[in-house]
């Protein structure tokens, strides 16, 4: 039967041009997909350039981890100011432990801040599809950066396989890749220092959380974290684990932060824990929404860390 | 097994492979053991459910074929009290449990019947069905029964329209299964063709729309109507690109092959009427209902009332049949009740004002196919929202229309691009029928160029998220 197959000349001509057509395909994928790799790279502004910046570029004394709470409450000007050292915020929005810790490891690969603050949200342990997913933010450094590939392939078994594909990591960034190549983003949104200022102040009153506290906890974002601390100490850098401030009211602690304390004193490290501080929390004046800080509060809130960090010297703390 | 997954595409190629390396004799086992383990991808305890249906359905065919008289019908009725009995249990229960504690909470007595801790199989209603219409085709003597029990059982579970159709009638599937099919070059490239239009539908167009979909629907609250009703909108988009792409993957996987599968969807939006988006929609699903149900009802040949009876009751039967859950009764009802309506405004409305409004052909034919499209969108409210209740609130807030549209920029972005390439294609398959379409093109330059824009658009815009088709889960 195979005989008779490979007899057949309708056979023959689809694999001449099935060759052809792989071959076209790839030099075309080589092509295009270098060409973005190119812009990708040369990006001015914008939240791709911010993730180059770090993992590339970033020599700052301390340096700020997490997600948009991190991006909105970790203000520069507090930092440096008390501390007296340089500073970068490395925080991106609907990004969490998993991007955290590959990023990290990029950054400390070749460049050892002072002091590094990882900031952990409740829930941050609670498996959720989408933060895999989002790990494709991380697609076009996985050619260059070995480092972040294990935590790139939790997306799926073949995502390698994807990346045969030379576009395949510049998926869903033309847009991105054509803006960041503009002044549009610091137009928009001007960022200092990785540090995005929102302003608005809420116009609602707090009340107790009611989002389901009996979530599955995800051992695989649990193990990113551990091994965000063992990088960390390994490299000598202080870390500090803090849980940033919260609008509304927590009816029990948030299992995730709990689980993150626990195994941030198994380091010795650092928590601080101020989703309740009563300082912000509650007091619809700080908050742009339930979930973040607005500018003053979160230049309040950076200093009042700051100092923490000054007199704390390494020492273990938790609420305040 | 996904389509829009990687382990399909290798599944593919293998099977494909070893279809035309083996000897015609062994395919329908090869074609079957690989039915079988794409099934089993999903579930695989839930096999068996099929494997049920598979050996009644066999049994009864053979036994209805032989019987006379009251018998025959006998046979046929254990068949569908099987399939449907297995529908009921599966997919129905739990529906019927809850209305039942509903209305005993109201009298103030407790529901004693426990609810059953069942995941839905996937495709059960398709292959159900297919397997439905094979017992009827063979009472009604359309359809010889079939003795082999490998090809019976293949033509229920054909790989590629196994768990969301087109659902088959036997006298266009079965045969083909002892037809020995060779290589055809031009049958080859026209299904690997339609696989990647299949593709570029599911993965740069459903799931990007998907994406603004599920974010104003999941918390229709806290948008405004007019972000709502352009999520349905982009909803209506989502759906058909979602299913008409998993069957153009599904036709295209069949035709490599050498199978003919009949075509489910039929550029439904650019439709001129509720009737005729119904007969471009989901085809196969729809000729089911009309040669089972709504004939056997008596159909158009009965006295008016009863007519529009029929075709209400098909409908509503239709929405049942999708899910187990009242937004889809209600959708199945709306859909009757514009068809009914149809019927009454053609009878009594139409004929009195029949050369009063003096307009051009092409104003009435768009003012036709935007007000279907409208009367369509306004169903889809109920198929999508989660609840009857929140259909109703987006019903409310999308007829007030105040606030300002949540912008997903780059999600609408992709989206918009997506769809400007599927509303050119249907356009212009649909009017310009001398016009060569791109990816049929006479000339091999444009055709590849064509292939390639396609490829390089799904790998740069598409979604590479794994999602499921929506219709799996019916």
């Amino acid at each position: 039967m195979l005989t008779q197959l490979v007899a057949n000349p309708g056979f023959k001509k689809f694999l001449v041009r099935l060759v052809i057509f792989l071959v076209v395909l790839f030099a075309i994928d080589f092509v295009v997909g270098n060409v973005l790799r190119k812009l990708y790279f040369q990006q001015k502004s914008g939240p791709d350039y911010e993730t180059i910046y770090a993992m590339e570029k970033s020599t700052e004394d301390l340096m700020v981890f997490g997600s948009s709470r991190a991006r909105n409450h970790y203000h520069p000007k507090a930092f440096e100011e008390a501390l007296g050292m340089s500073f970068y915020n490395a925080g991106r929005n609907g990004n969490f432990i998993l991007y955290s810790n590959a990023v990290a490891q990029a950054v400390l690969k070749r460049h050892q801040p002072k002091i590094v603050i990882l900031d952990i949200v409740g829930h941050e342990f609670e498996y959720y599809a989408p933060n895999y997913e989002k790990l494709s933010v991380l697609l076009p450094f996985y050619k260059t950066h070995p480092e972040i590939r294990s935590t790139v392939n939790l997306r799926g078994e073949f995502e390698s396989i994807k990346l045969w594909f030379q576009m395949y990591p510049f998926n869903s960034t033309l847009l991105s890749i054509g803006l960041g190549n503009t002044e549009f983003y610091n137009k928009k949104d001007p960022i200092i220092k990785g540090y995005s200022p929102i302003n608005r102040e809420l116009n609602q009153e707090p009340v107790v959380d009611t989002i389901n506290l009996n979530y599955e906890i995800d051992t695989v974002q649990v193990r990113s974290y551990e091994t965000f601390i063992q990088n960390c100490k390994k490299a000598g850098v202080q870390l500090y684990v803090v849980c940033s401030p919260y609008f509304n009211k927590f009816p029990v602690r948030d299992k995730s932060i709990v689980l993150a304390e626990e195994i941030a004193h198994k380091y010795d490290v650092p928590f601080w824990d101020h989703s309740q501080d009563p300082a912000f929390s509650g007091n619809p004046k700080n908050f742009y929404d339930v979930r973040h800080l607005n500018e003053p509060a979160s230049l309040r809130f950076s200093y009042m860390l700051a100092e923490k960090i000054k007199s704390a010297d390494g020492k273990l703390a938790t609420r305040p | 097994m996904l389509f829009n997954s990687i382990e399909f595409v290798f599944f593919f190629i293998l099977v494909t492979s070893l279809y035309f390396i083996l000897p015609h004799k062994y395919r329908w086992f090869l074609l079957l053991v690989a039915s079988c383990y794409f099934y089993m991808a999903f579930v695989p305890v839930y096999i068996l459910i099929l494997f049920f249906t598979i050996v009644i359905d066999y049994f009864a065919g053979i036994w209805i074929e032989e019987a006379q008289g009251k018998k025959k019908k006998q046979f046929l009725v254990i068949s569908l009290v099987a399939n449907i009995g297995v529908l009921a249990v599966f997919k129905y229960y739990n529906f019927l449990n809850d209305n039942l504690t509903f209305l005993l909470h109201g009298a103030g007595w407790e529901n004693p019947i426990p609810y059953l801790s069942i995941l839905l199989p996937i495709g059960l209603s398709f292959h159900t069905f297919q397997a439905m219409s094979y017992t009827i085709e063979v009472y009604r003597g359309h359809q010889k029964a079939e003795r082999h029990f490998g090809i019976y059982s293949l033509y229920v579970m054909f790989y590629p329209q196994l768990v969301a159709g087109p659902i088959e009638r036997p006298q266009n599937l079965l045969f083909q299964f002892r037809t020995e099919h060779k290589f055809e070059y031009e049958r080859v490239v026209s299904g690997l063709r339609l696989m990647l239009w299949g593709f570029f539908k599911k993965l740069v167009i459903a799931d990007r729309l998907a994406i603004y979909v599920n974010a104003a629907y999941g918390n229709p609250d806290e948008h405004t109507g007019l972000t709502l009703a352009v999520a349905t909108m982009f909803f209506a988009f989502q759906i058909y690109c979602d299913f008409s792409g998993y069957s153009d993957i599904a036709i295209g996987a069949a035709r490599v092959m050498g199978y003919d599968l009949m075509k489910n969807f039929n550029r439904p939006y650019l439709s001129a009427s509720i009737s005729e988006f119904w007969s471009r929609w989901h085809i196969s699903l729809s000729t089911w209902f009309k040669d089972y149900l709504y004939i056997s009802m008596g159909g158009n040949r009965v006295p008016i009332p009863r007519w529009y009876f029929n075709l209400f009751f098909t409908f509503l039967i239709s929405g049942l049949w999708h899910g187990a859950n009242w937004t889809y009764i209600i959708w199945g009802a709306l859909n009757g009740f514009y068809l009914v309506f149809a019927l009454i405004r053609t009878r009594y409305i139409d004929k009195q004002l029949e050369g009063k409004v003096p307009l051009p052909v092409w104003i009435k034919k768009t003012g036709n196919i935007l007000v279907t499209f409208i009367l369509i969108c306004f169903s889809w409210i109920f198929f999508r929202a989660e609840s009857v209740q929140d259909a109703f609130m987006i019903v409310k807030k999308i007829f007030t229309l105040n606030g300002p549209l949540f912008t997903d920029f780059t999600q609408m972005f992709y989206g918009l691009v997506g769809l400007a390439i599927l509303m050119a294609r249907e356009i212009k398959h649909e009017y310009f029928k001398n016009v060569s379409p791109l990816l049929e093109h006479r000339s091999p330059v444009v055709r590849y160029a064509t292939y390639m824009v396609l490829i390089a658009l799904i790998l740069l815009i598409g979604v590479f998220d794994g999602s499921q088709f929506i219709y799996f889960q019916f």
